[in-house]
């Protein structure tokens, strides 16, 4: 299973904070991932192809598109921050 | 030490904890950021109607705590620094209100100085917050700036 947390502008973007995938689908790597997402989900694919791409996050950490993923893990995807 | 809390902070024993904590600290730097009305079109022009009213902070929980400890870590590399305080405010706020409280010790004051200005910088660009601001006419996620990303660049060595 891999959790999927949207946050922010995403989140209402999206219309939900959180998904949960089976990692039967193969998907072994964040490109992968968003491949899935975006052939299943038409928001999320209007998201990956808009001009600000979403930052990421594997297991809270910022990761990229290469990045590996594994059964457990959680992926976060957001806009760029505003704190402070 | 790191926080992430809905409740306001008292900036007098904040400064007392690090104080006690730092032992033989020469300089304390403490920034506090505030809540500001004007967050869009900072114009003379503005009718008003993008004034905020209240803004709303959302954060990655977990995420958010890792990395502001993360930066904590590199200022305590970069600067001899004896303790540093980092509290984010969180949810619901208002004009006027705290946001954020960064506290830096050291024995000389370039370094505490320094140090709260590089967190600060890291904490606007890298830490898990979000901004939504409610005026009169909209509630809008308030975008990334420019300027945030630049102010990165000038601690690259």
């Amino acid at each position: 299973m891999i959790t999927v947390l949207y946050f922010a502008s995403i989140r209402e973007h999206m219309g939900r904070g959180e998904d949960r995938l089976d990692t039967a689908r193969d998907l072994t790597t964040v490109a992968a991932l968003i491949r899935h997402l975006s052939e299943t989900d038409s928001s999320f694919n209007d998201l990956i192809q808009s001009p600000n791409p979403p930052l990421i996050s594997v297991n809270q950490v910022f990761a990229e598109t290469s990045s590996p993923i594994t059964d457990g893990d959680e992926v976060g995807f957001f806009p760029p921050m505003t704190g402070g | 030490m790191i926080s992430v809390q809905t409740e306001d902070f008292n900036v007098a024993a904040e400064y007392t904890a690090l104080r006690h904590q730092a032992g033989d600290a020469g300089a304390i730097v403490l920034f506090t950021g505030l809540v500001r009305e004007l967050y869009g079109a900072e114009t003379e022009e503005s009718d008003g109607s993008d004034r905020t009213q209240r803004l709303f902070l959302e954060h990655y929980p977990g995420m958010t705590e890792k990395q502001l400890e993360a930066i904590s870590q590199q200022a305590s590399k970069r600067w001899p620094l004896l303790g540093v305080r980092i509290l984010h405010r969180v949810g619901e706020l208002y004009p006027g209100d705290q946001i954020v409280l960064v506290a830096t010790a050291s024995r000389h004051r370039q370094a505490a100085f320094e140090s709260a200005d590089f967190i600060m910088d890291f904490l606007k660009s890298r830490a898990p917050f979000w901004k939504k601001q409610t005026s009169q006419s909209e509630s809008r996620w308030i975008e990334s700036r420019e300027s945030d990303i630049d102010a990165l660049k000038r601690w690259q060595e």
